[in-house]
Parts: structure tokens; sequence; C-alpha cells
């Protein structure tokens, strides 16, 4: 396999990995929400609703 | 806002049966937020189902303001969108100012300055919506690091203004900026000039402690 397919497969993974891990985040008495863009437009288009992105920084 | 919007049972009423609510980390998702030009906190993007922005709000809003403007925002109303079409059949210098806002904030600098420009043109040489619409146009130029371009604009606001709010103001931005280039000389003498000027003004407090950190930079520099 030569180092440039290596490297798609990789990232292939990675976009796979990082879409599975993205669910809802529901805690007790808080607005439940999610935290990536892909799975707010998947969201988004099954509920026919718009998407509210909050951006926020730990600082 | 965390802490007050989000916790509210009617903004969860509202998130959980209106709007996919979105929270996004800028700094960890530096990409996204660059995408929609994100330059302060927190900033909320309405978008459609593509992703495509609606509009946004900056800064903080209480619940029920928060809820309404995002309903409206839903609505098409006080949309950037809706604002353009307002402007055709209307003047009205405070909705040109709004529009130039709406601009700027999702990274249209040059819509934004041409607005701007629009709001300077119709209005009186000193009025507030003037010198608000000056500053705002330097400090897009700060924010693109264009700071001497900024410095120069500030100064003359400083110098057309006098010694009231805008004047303090574009003193102070103009500390702000010299040091943003690195000219620590410059923003020294910025800092005490702003502090000479204007002396009660609450920024006062942060000059000095500006002009603390940069005499003792070269210090630091030295070790």
């Amino acid at each position: 396999m030569s180092k440039l397919t290596m490297a798609v497969v990789i990232a292939g993974l990675v976009v796979l990995a990082s879409s599975a891990s993205a669910t809802l985040v529901s805690e007790p008495g808080h607005a439940s929400f999610y935290t990536t863009m892909p799975e707010a437009i998947e969201q988004a288009a099954a509920k026919n609703q718009p998407i509210v992105l909050k951006f926020f920084t730990d600082w | 806002m965390d802490t007050v919007v989000f916790v509210d049972s009617n903004a969860i009423d509202f998130f959980n049966t209106q709007m996919v609510l979105t929270k996004v980390n800028a700094e960890v998702d530096s990409a996204l937020a660059k995408h929609y030009h994100v330059s302060g906190y927190p900033t909320i993007v309405l978008t459609d189902q593509t992703g495509k922005e609606i509009d946004r709000i900056v800064g903080y809003l209480a619940t029920e303001p928060f809820l309404k403007t995002l309903t409206d925002y839903k609505n098409g109303i006080g949309t950037l969108d809706d604002l353009l079409n307002q402007a055709k059949t209307k003047e009205d210098r405070a909705l040109y100012f709004e529009i130039a806002d709406k601009y700027k904030y999702r990274g249209g600098s040059v819509e934004a300055e041409s607005w701007y420009t629009k709001v300077i043109s119709a209005g009186e040489p000193k009025d507030t919506l003037t010198a608000k619409s000056r500053l705002a146009i330097a400090d897009m130029y700060r924010r693109s690091k264009d700071y001497d371009k900024s410095i120069s604009l500030f100064s003359a606001i400083a110098a057309d203004f006098k010694q009231g709010p805008a004047a303090e103001e574009a003193d102070i931005m103009t500390a702000v900026a010299y040091r943003q280039k690195g000219d620590t000389t410059m923003a020294i003498s910025s800092f005490e000039k702003f502090m000479k000027n204007h002396p009660n003004s609450e920024d006062t407090a942060y000059a000095q402690k500006q002009i603390a950190k940069l005499k003792a930079k070269p210090t630091e520099e030295k070790k």
C-alpha cells in the first residue's frame, strides 16, 4: 500500500470515528446539544429545523 | 450563558422542539470557527439545514430576547437580508449602521466599510453615528492587522472628536494597535497620552497595567 493510499485510509477512519462519536449531549436541567456540524446537519434535515451553533472557548 | 440561558426551562423546551442546538469549542474545531468568521465569544450562528448562515448574535442576551431574536431570524425578521431589503426603500442611517455591523461580524469587511461610509456621508461630521462608524472602520483595519492604517484612522478620530467618548476610544485603540504592531515605545507613549487625556476613564487601570507590562518586557527579554 502506497503512503498516499495509507494516508487516505487513515483520514477516512478518523472521519468515521469522529462522526460515530458525535452524539446528543443530554444533561439534566440543561438544553440538549450536539457537538459536531455533520451531526447537526443530519439532525436538522431529519427534524426540518434550523441549526443554532454556539461558539465558545475555555479561556 | 450556559449557566443562565441554556438552563432556563423555556430555552430547554425551545431547543428540544424548534432548533438543533450545537455547541462548538472554537479552539478544538478552529476550522468551523474560521469558516463562520467567529472572532468574539460567545457567538451564536443560526443556519439553515445545510449550514448556510441566516444571521448571528454576538455577545450575551438574556433568555427572553435571545429566544425572540432566534425566532425572528428564523422567520426572516431582522436578518441581514431583511435589512438590505428595507434599505432599498428607506433612507435611514441607523439601518445602514445595523447592516454594516452585521457584515462586520460575519467577516464581510469590504461590505461593512461601504455601509459605514454611507452612514458617514449621510450624516454630520461629528455626530454619534459618524463617530461610531469611523471607529468601526478603524477597528476592522486593526483586526485585519493593517496597524498603520488603523493607527492613522484612530488618530484622526481622536483629533476630530477632541475629549469626547469617541476620542477616548480612539486614543486607547491607537495604543492597542501600536502594542499589537510590536512598537513598544509608541505603545507606551500612547497609553500615557491616553491616561493624560482621559484621567477619569474606566480604562485607566487597563492602560496603567499595559504600560507596566510593556516597560517590563525588555528586562524579561534580557533574562
